[in-house]
């Protein structure tokens, strides 16, 4: 046992080289990071995973939504180095995996098109993700439910509306 | 563009506290990771330096199991809350909902399900920032701390009174090297109601501009032995902790003495709530500052119409007829 430790230890010590092996997007993923690095940081930079978005940086506004073991977590608020053995989902992953053949959205992405729920986008990723494990959790929800699912997600151009009524006209929809 | 983390230190993922042991051994200025949502912002805004984060989510199934680190175990009346629990599974716990739901009710107020997913009421505790919404909750419940000391040699743990924890704004009384495993709460008794009221500035993810919980219990018969002039004596007891409005969260004995003072269903009860001598005991327990979510005199004011609204309501749910739990008073 002390052999283990003390060989895991030097791993982790040398900073700026922590092997991670974990799933993204339903595929196995081993890369080498820094113990400084988030989950955020990791996936756009060295993984050109480019749907979540970097807003505030420090949690509050959503733009970074990734799932993390089936729940959305902020992935600015999450290192890198903690990912062995995890499972990480973005948008692009849960579009290969969800979506319709035909166009590739997901049905709920379909619902935000034909209402036109967002304007400049950088939301996006992480409202849908975030919309996503609400109606997972929650298949009909109300409308106080859904703000209070979303209130995480901050969206500077619609008001919110727009995404709302998207959401619920998709839970409402029965052939789904 | 993400904000890069300067701090220099050494990353740790340890899958027993004797193997973290020996990296605190050779790591003193170090820290605990569990959710993270307090440590990384704070990294980031270069306000906390250490040399090694001790990530303690790698703890393998025995030790998790031994110090309950993943538990939520409701247990001859204790319940346990271990150090990874986070918000969300709080609220999703049948247990919780069931039998101790204003901590349902006030896990549904910290920040956004995003957040909740990750952050853990114990390290909402452990940062102790005076606007933790955990705090008034926990105090009011007079939960207990099971702490493990990484400098302990033995796996003895200790007990610590949620009222002897905080010391001030971001300073609990923990030794390097101390260890939350889990919160332990004595179940008030099997009929009480609670109460958690939470202002923010808008509706949605914020932190508290104030906060209060308040609990009701019947008050415990007196053992055999001990003569009581029965006939006068109240029939209900109250605890009251308000949090935001001072640096460490409050109990708020004084208001809760002259509440236990009259029963509720007396007329004088109506008369304490509807005079001025609770505003005055409000203002004697809250010491309140001006800061980017609100005035001292605002939190003040809002303090009263908190805890009068509070205890009306947490009365009519002890008597079966009060709103539902999770529903906003404010």
């Amino acid at each position: 046992m002390s052999k283990n430790m003390s060989k895991n230890m030097n791993e982790n010590v040398n900073r700026n080289k922590i092997e991670v092996k974990f799933i993204l997007n339903d595929k196995k993923v081993s890369l080498q990071v820094s113990a400084q690095e988030t989950l955020l940081e990791m996936l756009r930079e060295k993984l050109g995973i480019k749907s979540p978005k970097c807003g505030c940086d420090l949690g509050d506004c959503g733009a970074c939504t990734v799932f993390l073991d089936g729940v959305t977590v902020r992935s600015c608020l999450v290192l890198a180095a903690e990912m062995n053995n995890r499972e990480v989902l973005t948008l692009e992953g849960l579009m290969k995996r969800d979506a319709n053949a035909k166009d590739g959205l997901t049905d709920l992405q379909r619902y935000f098109l034909n209402k036109n729920s967002f304007q400049c986008g950088y939301c996006a990723p992480g409202v849908i993700l975030s919309a996503t494990e609400l109606l997972q959790k929650n298949p009909h929800p109300s409308k106080e439910e859904i703000q209070e699912g979303l209130s995480g997600n901050l969206c500077r151009c619609t008001g919110y509306k727009p995404i709302i009524d998207a959401v619920t006209e998709c839970a409402n929809d029965t052939n789904l | 563009m993400s904000k890069p983390i300067t701090c220099d230190y050494s990353y740790f993922a340890p899958t027993t506290f004797l193997e973290a042991a020996k990296i605190f051994k050779s790591h003193k200025k170090n820290a605990i990771l569990a959710g993270g949502t307090d440590i990384i912002p704070l990294l980031k805004e270069e306000r906390l330096y250490v040399n090694a984060l001790i990530d303690i989510k790698a703890f393998s199934k025995s030790e998790v199991k031994k110090y309950k680190l993943k538990d939520i175990q409701f247990k001859n009346g204790k319940l346990t809350i271990g150090a990874l629990v986070t918000f969300t599974e709080l609220i999703e716990s049948k247990t919780i909902r069931k039998n101790f739901p204003m901590i349902y009710e006030m896990s549904k107020l910290v920040a956004s399900v995003g957040v909740r997913n990750r952050a853990t009421m114990v390290g909402n505790i452990c940062s102790a920032v005076p606007c933790m919404d955990s705090g008034p909750v926990l105090k009011v419940y007079e939960a207990k701390l099971v702490v493990k000391s990484l400098n302990a040699k033995s796996s003895i743990q200790k007990r610590i009174d949620i009222d002897k924890f905080w010391l001030g704004p971001k300073k609990n009384m923990l030794k390097n090297g101390d260890i939350v495993t889990s919160i332990e709460i004595d179940e008030p008794a099997k009929k009480h109601s609670g109460r958690f009221i939470k202002l923010m500035r808008y509706g949605g993810e914020d932190l508290a501009q104030a906060n209060c919980a308040i609990l009701v219990t019947p008050t415990p018969k007196p053992k055999a032995k001990v003569v009581t002039k029965a006939k006068n004596e109240h029939k209900h007891e109250f605890k009251i902790s308000f949090g935001s409005l001072s640096p460490t969260p409050v109990r708020a004995k004084a208001i809760e003495k002259l509440l236990n003072e009259s029963d509720f269903s007396s007329e004088n009860f109506i008369n304490i709530i509807e005079g001025d001598t609770l505003d005055k005991l409000v203002e004697k327990t809250i010491s309140p500052i001006t800061d980017i979510r609100a005035t001292k005199e605002y939190r003040t004011h809002i303090a009263k119409v908190m805890l009068k609204r509070g205890i009306m309501d947490v009365v009519l749910r002890f008597i079966g007829e009060g709103s539902e739990y999770g529903t906003p008073l404010i």
